[in-house]
């Protein structure tokens, strides 16, 4: 992702940005006026360190981006004709802002205009419909390695008998019926004056 | 929808006020038959507001999302201190009021000023029988509503374009939590607030924008001497919990003391005058949504 973000930035000619290479938690940022963090505190256990650390680096204001229903959770029913038991769902909006609220913090909460943070993008056939879900299937509880082969045979037995189910046509392609890709929601604050 | 320990956000509600009203019982008896709002005096800020002020910054955030064509239904919209400046700016409003003292100050407020687009249905809400309109705007009355899903659901059907609700953090009915516990010596059971009533909005599927207000919540005017601080800290502290009926003697005795007695601790003086250490009066939030349509 470092590389990506390098390799962007001198592509759109971005001279003024610049990765600092670690885990939030056990890195040593430099203080900036903004901290954000966009669809990052899905699986982040010690929320409340994490926060707090980004109260330390934004001086000005704080924006964290997440989106209902989080996206490591978007394919929750297809997770469970797949794997035989209901998702285990990520913490959301809910849990994130009960917890901001639980530190004495009383941020503004946007839905942001366009819809979800990543639209769904119709697939032309029912092949590359069934090809771009076994390929997304890890993204649900960012599990994002490789299916392990038997996995990957069971999600294209489950993909391909209940195709009508679970995909839509429209004139773009197919789109599955299963996520529901709800609305980005951008959560900020400004520090205590 | 339960969450871990078995209970619904709607349920969590409910108990927060379940237990407000049985302290309140309790330590300050049954609230009398009849209007309770009737001894709110005249020139008391919720009875008496012009119309034609200039709108402070956080009503000019209430004021930006309503629209000329506007049918607002203002639910417990007492004497129209929000909701007749906004009648400046839409077709009608339609104040929902079941306080006989709170409609004839609504009345009065409008003739006042001239305006004529307003109506006053007599009711509680949601049981009340309301014309369905644009906007539906509720500002700080939802903090004793038990009943708090039919309450918001009926608010959707009001305002087919946008709901808006105001409450304030710390909720007003618990502003004073710190002097009600010397006073009753226990702790004071809050009413719910913004995190409860947020929670029982997701709960249903509803996903709200939620801003903090720009102008911090000014909830009592300074005094300008130490007797006038401690009668102004005893005509408020009914308002806790909202038992605004009569204290009792016993009731107001043991609270003179108490502000006579503790004077310093509890009261900090500025340039304006005396002002109460003991509450912190915190922001107010607006949470609003456009209901989806139905159909």
């Amino acid at each position: 992702m470092g590389a990506g973000f390098k390799s962007n930035a001198a592509l759109g000619g971005v001279g003024n940005a610049r990765v600092v290479e670690g885990d939030w938690i056990q890195v040593d940022p430099p203080l900036g006026t903004i901290a954000l963090v966009n669809h990052v505190t899905y699986l982040t256990r010690e929320i409340v360190p994490f926060i707090r650390k980004l109260e330390r680096v934004g001086a000005r204001r704080f924006l964290i981006t997440v989106n209902d229903p989080p996206p490591p959770s978007w394919q929750r029913v297809l997770f469970q004709l797949v794997h035989g038991e209901a998702e285990v769902v990520v913490p959301g909006h809910v849990e994130l802002v009960n917890v901001l609220w639980e530190l004495g913090i009383l941020p503004d909460f946007r839905v942001l205009p366009l819809h979800a943070a990543r639209p769904l993008v119709p697939a032309p056939t029912r092949e590359a419909a069934i090809a771009a879900r076994v390929a997304g299937f890890g993204g649900d509880q960012w599990a994002l390695w490789p299916l392990k082969p038997d996995l990957e045979q069971r999600l294209r037995a489950v993909l391909e008998s209940r195709f009508g189910d679970l995909f839509t046509s429209g004139p773009e392609g197919f789109v599955p019926r299963f996520i529901t890709p709800g609305r980005e929601i951008l959560i900020t604050w400004e520090p205590e004056p | 929808m339960t969450t871990p320990d078995g209970y619904t956000a709607a349920d969590r509600y409910a108990a927060r006020v379940d237990a407000v009203l049985a302290q309140r019982n309790r330590l300050r008896g049954p609230p009398p038959p009849g209007d309770r709002r009737a001894g709110c005096p005249a020139d008391h800020p919720l009875m008496r507001a012009d119309p034609r002020r200039r709108l402070d910054p956080n009503l000019a955030v209430v004021a930006s999302y309503i629209e000329a064509d506007d049918v607002l239904i203002d639910v417990g919209g007492g004497a129209g201190r929000i909701s007749l400046p906004l009648a400046l700016r839409c077709r009608e409003v339609i104040n929902v009021e079941p306080s006989p003292t709170m409609a004839l100050g609504f009345r009065r407020n409008a003739a006042g000023a001239g305006i004529t687009n307003t109506r006053i249905i007599d009711g509680e809400w949601p049981t009340v029988d309301s014309p369905a309109g644009s906007v539906a705007l509720v500002n700080h009355v939802t903090y004793m509503t038990r009943e708090i899903v039919p309450f918001i659901k009926k608010l959707e059907q009001a305002g087919r374009r946008r709901v808006l609700i105001t409450v304030n953090s710390v909720p007003g009915p618990s502003f004073q939590r710190v002097l009600y516990q010397l006073v009753h010596g226990e702790a004071e059971e809050i009413v719910p607030g913004h995190v409860e009533l947020i929670n029982v909005i997701w709960e249903l599927g509803i996903l709200p924008d939620i801003r903090v207000l720009p102008q911090p919540t000014v909830p009592f005017t300074p005094a300008p001497g130490r007797d006038a601080a401690i009668a102004g800290a005893i005509a408020r502290f009914p308002g806790e919990q909202w038992g605004w009926w009569d204290l009792g003697s016993d009731l107001e005795d043991r609270l003179r003391s108490i502000l006579e007695e503790r004077f310093d601790e509890l009261f900090i003086a500025g340039t304006d005058g005396f002002i109460p250490r003991y509450v912190a009066p915190g922001r107010e939030i607006l949470i609003t949504w456009e209901p989806a349509v139905e159909g």
